[in-house]
This record gives structure tokens, C-alpha cells and sequence, in this order.
């Protein structure tokens, strides 16, 4: 499990996204994330084994009015697949968004903590995926350091509210502002361009660093599959690209460029659909039969 | 700038991908960082590239062997190493300018021919074709002996006649430090069917020509400069399955050696760094000329572990081949962009 985790990791922590977004980190991020331990999907796959039969909750979006008034692709994607893959082992999985992110999830209504508290009364596991948290100012950032208080949900408090119950948290982010890279937080603020500025200080039970979050969630749905046997659990590659075809359509837009278009994080849908592949690949490998070569 | 995407060429051409119970599973990562320790933590595919920039000019020949088969199972050898070649061929003749020769036993060459042909790389035996430098890009081909006391002459007269700027290994079986070759299940490889095209790399490291070894598991040329550590990471590394004894781990060693789960990743990752270093993203091939590449690989009868006429690639599917081929080419070409202000 430790090797076929270790190559989850290292494929969806790959940087493929454009100059003009941070570049360079993702690496340095999923080390000190790991910080020489073992990969991390061992600890996160056996949290969400643990939960079958549980609430899940699955927090995403991030809008930007005027810039993406219907949402980023990124996170949405990756919870639906992640959640999708819980579902079919028996979660009871509920996903949370801005209302304006995402009609077909469940909704976050307001941008103001208290209204979103109760939520973690629901709730036995939160997963959050490219989901922002504040930073040590209290205020949520982009990666590119431009403030984003009041475009989006303020979740900080559910999830402080449900580690201080003991429930499970595990927060999946590529760029070190989202929720869970509290955990490394004096590495952000020394290592990531606008690191000081950006650094979230929401501290989850796991980490996982991803180089595009959607990854991420496809990650955890591979883990899912890998427990499991179960390789339709994975993503599939022409999904991705439905997927990708339907967000564009919505005006889900792509956050790399900021256009209605099916990239993520400025990355075409074909590459994206790449990565899907190769990760099924991996979960195929694992479960396949030995076999002894006579020559 | 070159150094964070060398890094990424890496560890995507590293990421394993083999089945459960293969022994030699887990093996990757490790190879890896030994030989990245083993040659100032730089990034190999990227080092592979820079001495290739250095060391070639237009119109220099640089000699690709490969090939290794075992008849009846695989009598015109494996899907890895041809594909390999062929695509850093493609890439140094697009990019550089350079002339490639292709050299393997004559069973294991029809497969880099298909390949090189449906790549746009028309291969002949002929140095008049070779080095014609008009509307499309050619290839020398050189058959070279099974007859492994004919093998070292043919090596020097090789780089006799040809004076290459390079010799790059990709997939090529190579003995251990009793001169015994040995395949990655651990049992000898007999000289008839391998060709002992180590030679070319041994004498053209006395003449002071680059040389570089792609591998992914020990045994192939290039592993002589890890051979201590791969001796402890490979299963079969202290011990084979023949009567020698030694293990499989090869003695022979390269100027730079580079390492992925598939030989041929790798040979694509330094692809995509030369195509970097030349600022020309085409200079890797695109997903569509892989898929060709591939089915024409395994029409002329190479073999990846899905079956004959099924472009697998050491037990992976074609789909993942094209995946890393597709991924490779977007991390080059988004590098390669210019950088733009998102504006919020």
C-alpha cells in the first residue's frame, strides 16, 4: 500500500500549471507535508475506510464576483468524485458550496460564520478541496495574494468545531492558502511566493497536497478504490471530460485563465483526463495477479 | 526555471506503475534517488539533455542501441527501448540537427524501424539516405552481430566509420561484474539472443564520446554507476536465478544515467527537456505520432505484455503510454508560455 500511495502522490503532485500562477512549490509543499513520514494516502485511505457508513461532509467552491461569479472548476470536480466513490461504499456524503458556485450541491447560504456552524453538527468526516481559510490576519487570499473575504464561504469555524469534537478533517489544497496547510504553516510562509501573506492557518487531521486539487479528490477516490478492489470507484478519463465540457458550459470557470473554457488551473481537459488515466492505472497494477516469467 | 521542470520531467517518468507481487516493485523511487545522488541531486532527464546540447552538432551522427527479446516468447524483443529510442531520435534530429543510428541484433530492429517510420523518421541501412538532408528526416540502421566474439570489433568499427557525437542506451541488457547478462526475472540471457552492443558504450567512453544509459530496473547499460546501491534496492541484485551467482546488476556504466519505471518515460522525459532547452515543444512528439508509434511498434512484432499487436509498454496499456506523453507535452509547453497576470 505504501509504494502504490507513494505514486498516487508523486503523479498527482506533478506541476503542470502555467507561468503566472505559482510555480515551483508543489513539490517542497508535499515533502513538508510528509515531513519523511510515510505517503500520506496510507493514513487519509484508512480514515475514509473508517467512515463507511458515515456522514461525510464535502466542502468546495470558490467564486470570485465579477471575475468568476459562477465558481473556479477546480474543487467542485474533485468533490463530486471523491464523493461519488464514498456514496458507492456507503457514506452518507452532503456537499457544501456557495450557492452560486454550484446549484446542484448542497449550499452554503451565507458568507457569515455563524449561519455555516451547524454544519459540523452533521457531519463525521469533512473533506475539504480548494477550499480557503483565513490566514493569521484573519483574512482569506488567492494564491496570487489578492484578499477574497466576503466572495466566498467562510467555513473556518465548522471545521474548528469538528476537530474540537475529535471528528476527522482532511483538507486537499495545491496552492497553500486553502484549509489544511495550517499544518505547514511556518513552511508556507518561508517557501510560497506571497507566502507570509497567504499562509492558511486552518489546521486539518490530514493533509493532501495535490498539484491541481481536483487531483486530489481523485486521489482519495482512488484510495477508496485501491481498499476496495473496486476499480470502477476510480475516475474515468472521458468523465473527466464531460465534466470539464459541463462546468465550461455552466461558466464554471477555469481558474487559471479565468475563462469559461475546459482547462483547470489552465491546464487543457485532454492532460487532466491524462492524469485520470494513469492514476486508474495505478489501482489496476496494484490489484492485478502476479504472474511468473519463465524466460 | 529549467531546474523545477526537470524536476516535475522526473517525477512523472518515475512514477511506478507495476503489478502486485512483481518483485521488483518499490524499486523505482530508490533507483531514482541513487542515481540523482550519484550525480549532484540534478535532475537526470534534464542532465541527459544538457550534455546532449554540448556534445552534438548539426549533422553529427549519435548511435541508439536497444533491444531486448527473448525468442520464443518475444522473438522481435519488448514494446520498451524501441519506442524510447525513437522518440529522443525524433527529438535530437528536429532539435539538433543530428543524424541517429539505430543499432540492434537484426530480430529486434523491424519493431524501431515500424516505429521510427511512423514517427517521420525514415530509417535505411544506406548513409547516402542517412544523410540526406532534404524535405523529410532520415536514419541510418545498423544490424549488429549475435555473435558475441565478433561483437567488440563491430563496436569499433562502428564508431570507426561513424565518429558519433553520442551513444545513448535505452533498454539494453548489459552482463554484471562476471560478464554474465542476466534478464529482469533474473535468469542469464543467453548470447543469442542478445547482442552484446555494450561494447559501443565501453569504447566510446575511452574515446572520450558521451554516453548515456536509460534503465528501470539495474541491469541495462548505464546501472555500472549505481552498482553498489542497485545491488541492495534490486530483488535480484546480490543474487540471480543462474549459476553465477552475482546478481543481475550491471557493471557498465555511462556518462549520465538515467531512470524511470519505463525506460522509454524516461527516453521521452529527456525528450521533452531537449525540446525545452530548444524552446520548441514539437520537438517531443505529440500524443497522436505516440499512438502510431506504438501500433506500428507492435505490428512488426514487439511485444509489451498485453499480447501481440497490443501496444502495451511493460504491462501498462497504450492509453497510459499516451497519458504520459499527453502530460509531458502540456508541463513543456506551460513552461514554455510566456507568463500572464491573471489580473485578480
Amino acid at each position: 500500500m505504501e509504494i502504490v500511495c507513494n505514486n498516487i502522490e508523486r503523479l498527482v503532485t506533478t506541476e503542470i500549471r502555467p507561468r503566472g500562477l505559482t510555480r515551483g512549490a508543489i513539490a517542497g509543499l508535499y515533502e513538508a507535508a510528509r515531513a519523511g513520514g510515510p505517503p500520506l494516502g496510507v493514513a487519509v485511505g484508512q480514515a475514509l475506510m473508517a467512515h463507511r457508513g458515515k456522514r461525510v461532509g464535502i466542502f468546495t467552491g470558490a467564486p470570485v464576483p465579477g471575475y468568476m461569479p459562477n465558481g473556479e472548476n477546480d474543487g467542485p470536480l474533485g468533490s463530486i468524485v471523491a464523493g461519488r466513490a464514498l456514496e458507492r461504499i456507503g457514506c452518507r456524503v452532503t456537499f457544501y458550496s456557495e450557492r452560486e458556485l454550484f446549484p446542484i450541491l448542497q449550499e452554503l447560504h451565507k458568507t457569515d460564520r455563524a449561519a455555516n456552524l451547524p454544519y459540523a453538527d452533521e457531519t463525521d468526516l469533512a473533506i475539504t478541496i480548494e477550499k480557503q481559510g483565513a490566514t493569521a490576519d484573519g483574512h482569506m487570499y488567492s494564491i496570487n495574494a489578492n484578499n477574497r473575504d466576503h466572495t466566498r464561504a467562510n467555513i473556518d469555524n465548522v471545521i474548528a468545531k469538528l476537530s474540537a469534537d475529535g471528528k476527522v478533517t482532511i483538507g486537499v489544497g495545491d496552492g497553500g492558502n486553502e484549509i489544511g496547510w495550517g499544518n505547514i504553516y511556518d513552511y508556507i510562509v518561508k517557501h510560497v511566493p506571497h507566502g507570509p501573506t497567504i499562509a492558511c492557518t486552518i489546521r486539518t487531521t490530514h493533509l493532501f497536497p495535490a498539484a491541481v486539487s481536483n487531483w486530489g479528490g481523485y486521489a482519495l477516490a482512488a484510495l477508496v478504490a485501491l481498499h476496495t478492489g473496486d476499480l470502477t470507484l476510480c475516475h474515468d478519463p472521458k468523465r473527466e471530460m464531460e465534466y470539464l465540457d459541463l462546468t465550461a458550459k455552466m461558466q464554471v470557470m477555469d481558474g487559471g485563465t479565468g475563462r469559461a473554457i475546459n482547462h483547470v488551473d489552465g491546464i487543457p481537459a485532454e492532460v487532466s483526463a491524462a492524469v485520470v488515466t494513469i492514476l486508474r492505472g495505478l489501482v489496476q497494477a496494484y490489484h492485478r495477479k502476479p504472474f511468473d516469467r519463465p524466460f | 526555471m529549467p531546474e523545477t521542470f526537470g524536476l516535475h520531467v522526473d517525477r512523472l517518468v518515475t512514477v511506478e506503475m507495476r503489478r502486485a507481487g512483481d518483485p521488483s516493485r518499490g524499486i523505482i523511487v530508490p533507483l531514482y534517488e541513487a542515481a540523482s545522488r550519484a550525480q549532484r541531486g540534478r535532475p537526470l532527464t534534464l542532465l541527459a539533455a544538457e550534455g546532449l546540447t554540448r556534445s552534438i552538432t548539426r549533422g553529427r551522427y549519435v548511435v541508439f542501441l536497444t533491444g531486448s527479446g527473448r525468442a520464443p516468447w518475444r522473438p522481435r524483443g519488448e514494446t520498451d527501448g524501441p519506442l524510447g529510442v525513437v522518440s529522443l531520435a525524433r527529438a535530437l534530429k528536429l532539435g539538433l540537427g543530428a543524424r541517429p543510428v539505430y543499432v540492434a541484433a537484426e530480430p529486434y530492429l523491424p519493431p524501431v524501424v515500424a516505429a521510427s517510420e511512423a514517427a517521420g523518421i525514415t530509417p535505411s541501412p544506406d548513409r547516402t539516405m542517412a544523410e540526406f538532408d532534404g524535405f523529410y528526416p532520415t536514419a541510418l540502421v545498423r544490424p549488429f552481430t549475435l555473435q558475441k566474439e565478433q561483437a567488440q570489433a563491430q563496436a569499433r568499427a562502428i564508431l570507426d566509420e561513424l565518429n558519433p557525437a553520442a551513444v545513448i542506451s535505452i533498454e539494453t541488457l548489459s552482463p554484471n561484474e562476471k560478464g554474465v547478462i542476466h534478464s529482469a526475472t533474473g535468469y542469464e540471457r543467453e548470447s543469442q539472443h542478445v547482442a552484446h552492443t555494450f561494447h559501443l558504450v565501453e569504447e566510446a567512453r575511452g574515446r572520450g564520446i558521451f554516453t548515456i544509459g536509460i534503465g528501470d530496473f539495474g541491469n541495462e547499460v548505464g546501472c555500472g554507476l549505481i552498482a553498489a546501491e542497485a545491488k541492495q534496492i534490486n530483488p535480484y541484485g546480490l543474487r540471480c536465478k543462474c549459476p553465477c551467482g552475482a546478481g543481475v546488476v550491471s557493471r557498465i556504466a555511462t556518462d549520465v544515467l538515467v531512470i524511470g519505471n519505463i525506460s522509454n518515460w524516461a527516453a521521452y522525459g529527456v525528450a521533452a527537456c531537449l525540446a525545452y532547452l530548444c524552446k520548441n515543444p514539437d520537438v517531443l512528439q505529440g500524443v497522436d505520432t505516440e499512438r502510431r508509434m506504438g501500433l506500428d511498434c507492435v505490428y512488426a512484432g514487439a511485444e509489451g505484455g498485453g499480447g501481440m499487436k497490443q501496444p502495451w509498454v511493460d504491462h501498462t496499456s497504450p492509453e497510459t503510454q499516451q497519458a504520459m506523453v499527453a502530460m509531458l507535452r502540456m508541463l513543456l509547453e506551460n513552461t514554455l508560455r510566456a507568463a500572464s497576470d491573471r489580473g485578480w
